[in-house]
């Protein structure tokens, strides 16, 4: 027997859209910092507003645009650093081609020219900021072979590749590198990183900072 | 020839309004009767600032601290 929505009746299915639609309504909800009150003590969210009353008592009614303008700041670095975790790794990684394409178009190139043509790379892939090179290691990583990886790493940094992590594999190598470029993200990601708002909140910020510079003045 | 709604579909739009307002009116209620920090009591304009932004009440030190820092780099 099969479960359908249908068998809800249609005003009860009405009823729960109706709370949906309000619920997704993004406006409309008590902050979170007013809900954090019930749980926490007096004490508790004295002392987590300590250094908000102390900038508040300091700087008055005129600090407030500023306030807001870093707070709105502070949430898109918070996910920037959110979305920095989620693509730590060299599998949950989307491929920025423009980069990718010249960084192992660079790692192959290296490669023929450091240890005479000694190293054979069975593949080579870069993502976002994460290349992947399959070195040949026939003999495993014996003393030789490990001084030619270290030159070709070395080598490889002075392009702005720096060494992230090696495994050791049967007949061969995997070699990480990881390079300090900002990550790519997609359209969505994007937008959300670069609002509109974003240049208004970091000129209300440096025009705080001015006033300030001019009072000290 | 038009569109004429039947009654169970206007029965149904009269539950999707009443099931938005019911939340609405219970989210209003919340938003006043939800407790305050007593320390932001003698601050209706701090507080009322605050209220337009869904965020706990260390991000709000965390802003405040980080406004402090770029001051005083700016002095230097």
């Amino acid at each position: 027997m099969y479960w359908s929505i249908e068998q809800i009746p249609l005003r009860y299915r009405a009823l729960a859209a109706g709370v949906c639609a309000y619920l997704l309504w993004p406006f409309a909800h008590a902050p979170q910092w007013q809900w954090q009150a019930l749980w926490q003590s007096e004490a508790e969210t004295a002392a987590a507003l300590a250094p908000l009353m102390s900038f508040y008592t300091k700087y008055g009614e005129s600090a407030l645009p500023a306030l807001n303008a870093q707070l709105e700041l502070n949430k898109l670095r918070d996910l920037e650093l959110s979305l920095i975790a989620a693509n730590a790794d060299f599998a949950d990684q989307d491929r920025d081609d423009t980069w990718a394409e010249a960084t192992e178009f660079m790692i192959a190139h290296v490669a023929q020219n450091v240890g005479a043509n000694e190293l054979r790379i069975y593949d080579s892939e870069c993502r976002n900021n994460l290349c992947r090179i399959e070195l040949a290691a026939p003999k495993g990583l014996n003393p030789e072979f490990r001084a030619l990886v270290l030159k070709y790493a070395a080598t490889l940094k002075a392009g702005d590749l720096e060494f992230h992590d090696l495994k050791e594999g049967k007949d061969r190598i995997m070699l990480e590198l990881k390079s300090d470029k900002r990550l790519q993200y997609g359209y969505f990601e994007e937008r959300a990183l670069k609002p509109a708002a974003r240049e208004q909140w970091l000129a209300e910020v440096k025009a705080w900072l001015g006033t300030q510079q001019h009072n000290k003045k | 020839m038009a569109w004429h709604p039947t009654t169970q579909q206007k029965v149904a739009a009269g539950y999707f309004v009443a099931g938005f307002c019911a939340i609405a009116l219970f989210d209003a209620a919340a938003t006043l009767l939800l407790p305050k920090p007593a320390v932001l009591a003698p601050q209706p304009v701090l507080s009322k600032a605050m209220s337009q932004h869904d965020v706990t009440l260390e991000q709000w030190s965390n802003a405040a601290e980080r406004l402090e820092e770029k001051r005083k780099l700016a002095r230097l």
